[in-house]
């Protein structure tokens, strides 16, 4: 009796996988531009945790205008800061939180998606990303004007790959402001979303 | 057949979340720093390798493919059918 074994194995980013084999809406690899290996962070923190954070009303790919007020009392908040459209990193970053949407249900949270690029660049980039569940708001005039506020706006002009937890009450409980090169993991996000419930 | 996947740039949290949402049945694993996709000289992802491992010990690849397909029924034909099964 023949006893040999079939492997199929398969490899992917898990959002692009699945992007690409259930919805099948993926950013083009030919269209990514791959600025190399970049310097780790390159700006410095104007906030610290326990700090409220700068209220900011900032222009949505969907239309309208986004605010942190409009979520004050309701929900905790989660801002997802990617340096750049059309990015290697940053087009793997949101997808992948595309899959995600109940743990940020479980805490209460919404999630807001931010970069530097215009709304136009904007809106051709996340096309490619299926339907985001989560507002991708512009800091593109005055030019990175939210990002500088807070600190995290590089001397390149791009903003840095950072995320901020704020609480109901509008204080930040967490700040990452991770390795531009690296995407963080969606555990870091769970972890601090859990301590929120203390 | 046995199926298996690995997570590229996925750290365990990551692949462990995938596999509780989409109730996957088969073996998934962490690829976090890419060590699995740059050993086996893959540029991009998704990536298909069929492998066939013989009873004594050696394997052969019968097929390789990049990029995603769009109904698995035709993908799992062309894999039973690449690896002399069907």
């Amino acid at each position: 009796m023949k006893r040999n074994i079939y492997l199929i194995l398969f490899t992917g980013v898990i959002s692009v996988f699945l992007m690409r084999t259930i919805v099948l809406s993926e950013v083009p690899k030919e269209d990514i531009y791959d600025p190399g290996i970049l310097k780790p962070t390159d700006s410095v923190l104007k906030v610290k945790v326990g700090d409220p954070l700068p209220d900011f009303k900032l222009p949505a790919v969907s239309g309208g205008e986004v605010s942190l007020s409009q979520f004050l009392g309701k929900n905790n908040v989660v801002i997802s800061f990617v340096p750049a459209a059309w990015t290697p990193v940053c087009s793997d970053q949101w997808p992948g939180y595309n899959i995600a949407k109940e743990l940020f249900d479980k805490y209460d949270a919404v999630l807001l998606g931010i970069t530097v690029d215009n709304i136009p660049t904007l809106y051709a980039w996340t096309n490619h990303m299926g339907d985001l569940w989560f507002p991708v708001l512009s800091d593109f005039w005055p030019h990175g004007g939210f990002s500088r506020k807070l600190g995290i706006l590089r001397s390149d002009g791009v903003s840095e790959r950072a995320l901020f937890i704020v609480d109901k009450k509008g204080i930040i409980r967490y700040i990452g402001v991770h390795d531009i090169n690296k995407r963080p993991s969606l555990g870091d996000i769970a972890r601090e979303l859990k301590k929120l419930e203390k | 057949m046995k199926l298996i996947g690995i997570g590229v740039t996925n750290d365990a949290f990551e692949v462990e979340y995938f596999r509780k949402t989409y109730n996957v049945p088969f073996p998934l694993f962490e690829d976090e720093d890419s060590v699995i996709l740059e050993q086996l000289g893959i540029k991009a992802t998704p990536f298909f390798i069929g492998v066939k491992i013989n009873d004594d010990g050696t394997h052969q690849v019968f097929y390789t493919q990049l990029g995603g397909f769009e109904r698995a029924y035709e993908f799992l034909d062309l894999i039973l059918k690449q690896s002399g099964l069907k």
